[in-house]
């Protein structure tokens, strides 16, 4: 088995009888999920930053509570974002997404290819700028679904609600997001 | 090239494909070396003694929080809210453990800024009392934070004896603030394990803080929480004196606290 990269689960496993450096393996796996992830429930970069290590820190405190076999992944951003939410600043900052211009776009594949691009640019604008009008929770449960791609249960272990409560109001939120869009059309 | 989308979507499946498009053109904030700091802070902890991988069950969680509840009760008369407030310090508390320690107490904010003691006395709004305890001596390092208004003066000592390191390397803590602060400036968090006793020093009623972990925090005029670093293992006698809030944090026992603070002038 040598040269084989740990597993998740092995490398819970060391850390919990205290490898630092196993643990620091396993956070790096998980970090920009974690930090976008607390960005997108607190708004803001240096506190999400805060946050996300400051959920790794209690993790590694906790890991003797995380169930064997489970997986890390909605354990671990459950504790992230509570201590994001813990941060969301009393004037209720937002997060600021912007669109990477064609040539920021990383090199590692993750461009899109001309044909999967069918939107025009003014339209990629259009729908982040509607996102932005959206209320609170509703851009809060569409970009933690769509930009950092996190799962239903994902999300509702982030969002700390019911599993039919993530699916019930990501479908309120997708239908108000249509509408914003057609009223931002019909109103030029 | 594929064929242009209909615009704006007309239902959730076409919303859903534009969504999944702009995603990979989203630009998120660049993310941070979070495995790096983490790592440091764990490797800086002192090895697994009392903080150690000790698996907390509901149980436990459950005795220490109603432990913490009945201590509260227990103060019921000096009660605010859901704290006891000594002039402007509160002392809270939380069910759960504590968030994980700064590296180093003295980069702490809540400390404010290093000065000389001569310095303090100038800029502090109070007369500042320093012990006279010749174990100890004169404080390491002095700070002044000028929140709360007269400002808060904190007298800093490394370990000596009678007074081991904590998690920070610090022996002993005094610090001191006018009493006629907001309440809600100071803060005091006690967790599961910890008790909090009432006593009496110099005749004045006293707050003794022992057997777990607390942290620290002060809000800035708008509420805010500037720092929630400063943590602190150990105890805390906590006491209001000639319109002064005072307290001894870090001495081994209430008798080692009392006789700091019996020895302050």
């Amino acid at each position: 088995m040598e040269g084989r990269p740990l597993t998740d689960a092995e490398l819970i496993d060391a850390a919990r009888r205290g490898d630092v450096a196993a643990y620091e393996e396993l956070v790096r796996r998980y970090e920009e999920l974690a930090f976008r992830t607390a960005y997108l429930v607190c708004g803001d970069a240096d506190e999400a930053r805060d946050a996300a290590q400051e959920g790794f820190l209690r993790a590694f405190d906790a890991l003797g509570r995380f169930r064997a076999g489970a997986e890390p992944r909605p354990w671990l951003l459950r504790i992230v974002a509570n201590a994001a939410r813990n941060r969301r600043r009393a004037a209720g900052r937002r997060a600021i997404l912007a669109l990477r211009s064609a040539q920021d776009r990383p090199s590692d594949g993750a461009a899109p290819s001309p044909e999967v691009a069918v939107l025009a640019g003014e339209q990629r604008r259009e729908l982040l700028a509607a996102i932005d009008r959206l209320g609170d929770e509703d851009r809060r449960i569409i970009t933690l679904r769509w930009f950092a791609d996190l799962s239903e249960r994902e999300m509702a272990a982030v969002l700390d609600v019911p599993g039919g409560t993530v699916k019930s109001r990501l479908s309120r939120a997708m239908e108000r997001l249509r509408a914003v869009m057609a009223g931002s059309v019909d109103h030029g | 090239m594929a064929e242009r989308m209909a615009w704006p979507p007309r239902d959730d499946e076409a919303l859903a494909s534009a969504l999944a498009e702009v995603a990979q053109a989203v630009a998120f904030p660049p993310t941070p070396r979070i495995a790096q700091a983490v790592a440091a802070q764990l490797r800086e902890r002192p090895p697994a003694g009392k903080r150690s991988l000790r698996p907390w069950s509901g149980w436990r969680l459950g005795r220490s929080a109603a432990l913490a509840l009945l201590a509260l009760l227990i103060l019921a008369a000096a009660a605010v809210a859901f704290g006891i407030a000594i002039g402007g310090l509160r002392i809270t508390f939380a069910p759960g453990a504590p968030p994980p320690p700064p590296s180093r107490v003295v980069q702490s904010r809540a400390f404010g800024s290093e000065v000389g003691l001569a310095e303090a006395r100038q800029r502090a709004g109070f007369t500042i009392l320093v012990p006279s305890l010749e174990e100890i001596g004169q404080p390491d390092r002095v700070y002044i934070n000028d929140v709360p208004s007269g400002g808060a003066v904190s007298l800093v000592w490394g370990p000596h004896p009678g007074y081991p390191a904590d998690v920070n390397g610090v022996g002993l803590v005094v610090t001191e603030f006018e009493a006629n602060v907001d309440p809600r400036v100071w803060e005091k968090m006690v967790y599961e394990g910890t008790t909090v006793t009432r006593t009496l020093v110099g005749g004045q009623t006293a707050f003794w803080i022992s057997g777990g972990e607390h942290t620290f925090f002060y809000r800035d005029a708008s509420g805010r929480i500037v720092d929630s670093s400063l943590r602190l293992v150990g105890t805390a006698l906590i006491w209001q004196e000639n319109g002064l809030v005072l307290r001894v944090e870090g001495a081994p026992s209430l008798a080692r606290a009392t006789q700091v603070a019996d020895s302050l002038h």
